[in-house]
């Protein structure tokens, strides 16, 4: 009976500390994925983004290869979200940010883009600048004119200018500077 | 602080774990929210390479234009030819743009259903037309070259799902006719207009519903145009919907069209 005022104070101060515990845990995961470290330098790292997830209705949560990058606007810099998509050939923006760009899109080449089903739209042939570890780095993109098209980093201009590594261990995308 | 611990209620102890537990879950709760489940891949609408198609399909009838998509283009601009019975790339099938007929350096693919063509150097304004193994068959509208002195524009300007049809640079232009295009979503659109009276056909076409309307423009609203887009059309859409600028030709009292162009050519608001 005298111990049982130490043993109900010792049962509410683990709680406690447990509460703590798991609501420490959460704000440092929430901080760890949300987090993009940029590492300046030639050879290193010069963006790690940690994988994200996205609930898909018919697949359940899968990898969402996004990455939100600064790009230069009329206004100054505009942090951007993009799908990083090595299917396609060039990377892809809905035509209504041309103007946030400064881009006249009526003076680009008009083109036709196609989807996986075949369904054609067209876009026009563009240029626009990310900044990707300090450096600013010309683009060539296609203004879509389907207004529900995605912020697409393709191939051209991308992957060929960085190495973009998927690692599975560390759940994140490393881009790095080419080596050679 | 054992005392104070045993002291201090259940009720705190559990006011508090949620609390805590609470604001540590909120921005996981916030990033899920603006996350929303997704019904299709990202990846639509990837930009690919198109060979010409070569494969021919016997036309099963005469050949049809339903649609020259847009109906107005820069030298080096993609245009769509919507129709059936095309055929594809064939020595006896020609595509011609104002009479004169396309070389095949200025297609980019060709099959039974649509041609993808580019407006070609030294092209000039008018039909656009196609024959199909000796079948003829052109589009009703007319297909304008625009360069850096085309003037003449029009806009689809909206929001909650409500737009206006404004021009800009018409002077001289007394008749409008126009196709509005419903490329997606249900209902009808509601098209009425402050300046003239509107007159209203809708027909279907397999790429979707056709509403031409034709009007006569004021000569002060004409005018007008020259200073600042003057509203022409207002347009209520339904909600989802998506519609363009099909086809839109303004005519001078001779006869004459005004070489005219359009931004945004679809909306969605």
């Amino acid at each position: 009976m005298e111990n049982r005022w130490q043993l109900i104070g010792l049962l509410k101060l683990a709680i406690l500390t447990l509460v703590v515990i798991v609501s420490g845990l959460l704000l440092v995961w929430q901080n760890k994925t949300r987090r993009q470290i940029v590492i300046p330098g030639s050879s290193a790292s010069i963006l790690t983004i940690p994988y994200q997830q996205t609930l898909y209705k018919h697949f359940g949560n899968a990898i969402n290869p996004q990455i939100d990058l600064p790009v230069k606007t009329a206004a100054g810099y505009k942090t951007l979200t993009f799908l990083i998509d090595s299917g396609a050939v060039v990377s892809a923006l809905p035509q209504t940010l041309a103007a946030d760009l400064g881009t006249d899109i009526t003076r680009l080449p008009r083109i036709t883009i196609e989807g996986f089903a075949g369904q054609k739209t067209f876009a026009y042939k563009g240029e626009f600048v990310i900044v990707l570890g300090n450096k600013e780095v010309p683009i060539p993109v296609v203004f879509s004119e389907n207004p529900q098209a995605s912020n697409i980093l393709g191939r051209i201009g991308f992957f060929d200018q960085f190495n973009i590594e998927f690692d599975a261990d560390t759940k994140s995308i490393i881009i790095t500077n080419r080596k050679g | 602080m054992l005392k104070w611990l045993s002291r201090l209620s259940w009720k705190k102890i559990t006011a508090v774990s949620g609390l805590a537990l609470a604001l540590a879950v909120l921005p996981l709760i916030r990033n899920a929210a603006v996350n929303p489940t997704r019904t299709r891949s990202e990846a639509a609408l990837l930009p690919q390479p198109q060979p010409i198609s070569k494969e021919f399909v016997t036309p099963e009838g005469p050949p049809q234009i339903y649609l020259v998509d847009h109906f107005f283009g820069k030298v080096g601009d993609a245009v769509l030819i919507h129709g059936a019975n095309l055929g594809g790339l064939h020595p006896q099938s020609l595509v011609f743009l104002n009479g004169v007929a396309l070389s095949t350096s200025d297609l980019v693919s060709w099959t039974s259903d649509y041609i993808e063509f580019k407006v070609p150097q030294n092209a000039s304004s008018g039909s656009v037309a196609v024959s199909i193994l000796g079948q003829p068959a052109a589009w009703a509208g007319t297909f304008f070259v625009t360069n850096d002195t085309t003037e003449a524009e029009l806009r689809l300007v909206g929001a909650n799902n409500q737009a206006e049809l404004t021009a800009q640079n018409i002077s001289g232009g007394n008749q409008l006719l126009i196709w509005l295009l419903v490329i997606s979503g249900e209902g009808n659109l509601i098209i009425s207009s402050n300046v003239a009276a509107p007159s209203l056909a809708i027909f279907n076409l397999p790429i979707g519903r056709i509403y031409q309307v034709q009007m006569a423009i004021p000569a002060a609203t004409a005018a007008e145009s020259t200073a600042r887009p003057v509203s022409l059309l207002s347009i209520t859409k339904n909600e989802g919907q998506t519609f363009g600028i099909a086809r839109a030709e303004i005519s001078l009292p001779d006869g004459g069209l005004i070489p005219v162009k359009s931004h945004p050519l679809y909306v969605s608001f």
